[in-house]
C-alpha cells in the first residue's frame, strides 16, 4: 500500500474516514516509521492545542458583565436627582407666579382705589366748582 | 433563591429562571459557559483580552436573547454560534474602520489572517518547552485555521458540526485542518530538529 497522503492521516486522527480505511491506515502505520513520526507529531500538536486552553477569573468575569446588564445605581441616583430638580423647579415657577398673580392683584387693587379716589376728588371738586358757580 | 442552589441547579431550570429576569440564574450560566467562550474568542480575536471584551459583549447579547432560547436545545452549540458571531462581526467591523482610514492601515499591525513565518528565532527554540513552541504556533495560525482546528481539537466538533457551526462545506473544514496541521508540523519540525541535534 502507498503511504497515505497528509490529509489522509490528518482525517485519520479526528477518525473522519469511513471504516475500511480507517483500518488499512491502521495497518499500514505499524509498519511505517515515517508515518508513524509524522501521526504522532499529528497528536503531539493536538495536545499541545488541547493544552493551551486557559481557566479565567470567571468570577470577575460573571462580575463585570452583571454589571453592564444591571441598571447602575448612579444611574437611579440620577433619575431620583433629576426627578427632585424638576420638582422643585415647578414649584419655584408655581411659587413664583403665585407671587406675580397676587402682586399684580394687589396692584390692581391698589390702583382701583386711587382711581376710586381721585374720582371722589373730581367729585368733590366739581361739587366745589358747583358750589362755586352757583355762589357766584 | 440562595447562591448555592444555583450551583446545583440543572441547566435547563437555570436557563427558565434567567427567561423570567433572574439574573443570579443567568449568572450561574456566565460561571458554566465564560471559559469556553473567552476561549473561543480568544482564538478568534487573536488575543486574550480582546477575547475577554468580545466574550462579555457575547453574554450581554444572550442576556436580552435568552427569552427566544428554545429549552429543548442544548444551550452552549446556541452560546458557541453567538460566539462565533459576535467575533467575525467586531472583526469585520474593523476591518471597515482600517479601511477608512488609510493612515491606519499603515499603522496598524498586519491582519491576524496573515501567517506570521518569523514568530521565533530560531536560536531561542531549544531554550523554551515545547509546550510553549506548539502554542506559538498556534497562536500564529491564520485565524481560519486556528479557529478550525480549535473547534475540532478543544470543542470536539466532528467535521460536519464545524461547517455548521462556520457557515462553511465539509471539504473546507476538512482541508483547513489539513493545512493548520501542516504548518505547525513546519513550524515544529525546525524545534525538533535543533532539540536532536543539540541532544
Amino acid at each position: 500500500m502507498n503511504h497515505p497522503s497528509f490529509e489522509d492521516l490528518s482525517s485519520f486522527v479526528d477518525k473522519e474516514l469511513p471504516d475500511w480505511r480507517m483500518e488499512e491506515i491502521e495497518k499500514h502505520i505499524e509498519g511505517c516509521p515515517a508515518c508513524k513520526e509524522t501521526l504522532e507529531t499529528m497528536l503531539l500538536i493536538d495536545r499541545g492545542v488541547r493544552e493551551s486552553y486557559r481557566e479565567f477569573d470567571t468570577h470577575t468575569f460573571a462580575v463585570e458583565v452583571m454589571e453592564k446588564i444591571r441598571p447602575a445605581p448612579v444611574r437611579r441616583y440620577n433619575f431620583r436627582l433629576k426627578l427632585a430638580t424638576i420638582g422643585l423647579a415647578i414649584s419655584l415657577i408655581f411659587g413664583v407666579s403665585l407671587g406675580i398673580v397676587r402682586d399684580l392683584y394687589r396692584g390692581n387693587l391698589d390702583r382701583g382705589k386711587q382711581q376710586l379716589i381721585s374720582q371722589h376728588n373730581i367729585i368733590s371738586s366739581g361739587d366745589m366748582g358747583v358750589i362755586f358757580i352757583s355762589s357766584r | 433563591m440562595k447562591l448555592k442552589r444555583y450551583r446545583e441547579e440543572n441547566e435547563v431550570e437555570l436557563i427558565r429562571l434567567a427567561q423570567k429576569g433572574d439574573e443570579r440564574a443567568f449568572e450561574e450560566i456566565i460561571n458554566r459557559y465564560s471559559n469556553r467562550v473567552i476561549n473561543l474568542a480568544t482564538q478568534i480575536m487573536g488575543s486574550r483580552d480582546e477575547g475577554w471584551d468580545v466574550a462579555q459583549e457575547v453574554f450581554i447579547s444572550i442576556w436580552k436573547n435568552i427569552k427566544s432560547f428554545d429549552t429543548t436545545r442544548n444551550l452552549y452549540p446556541w452560546i458557541r454560534r453567538i460566539t462565533i458571531n459576535t467575533c467575525y462581526e467586531e472583526l469585520r467591523r474593523r476591518k471597515r474602520d482600517r479601511e477608512t482610514s488609510l493612515d491606519d492601515v499603515e499603522e496598524e499591525e498586519p491582519s491576524i489572517d496573515i501567517p506570521d513565518e518569523t514568530y521565533l528565532p530560531d536560536d531561542n527554540f531549544s531554550k523554551i518547552e515545547l509546550k510553549e513552541v506548539i502554542e506559538k504556533a498556534f497562536e500564529t495560525l491564520p485565524e481560519h485555521y486556528r479557529v478550525t482546528l480549535w473547534l475540532r481539537v478543544v470543542e470536539n466538533l466532528t467535521y460536519e458540526e464545524i461547517a455548521e457551526t462556520l457557515n462553511i462545506n465539509i471539504g473546507t473544514v476538512k482541508s483547513r485542518i489539513n493545512m493548520a496541521r501542516k504548518l505547525m508540523r513546519d513550524r515544529l519540525k525546525s524545534y525538533l530538529e535543533v532539540t536532536d541535534e543539540s541532544s
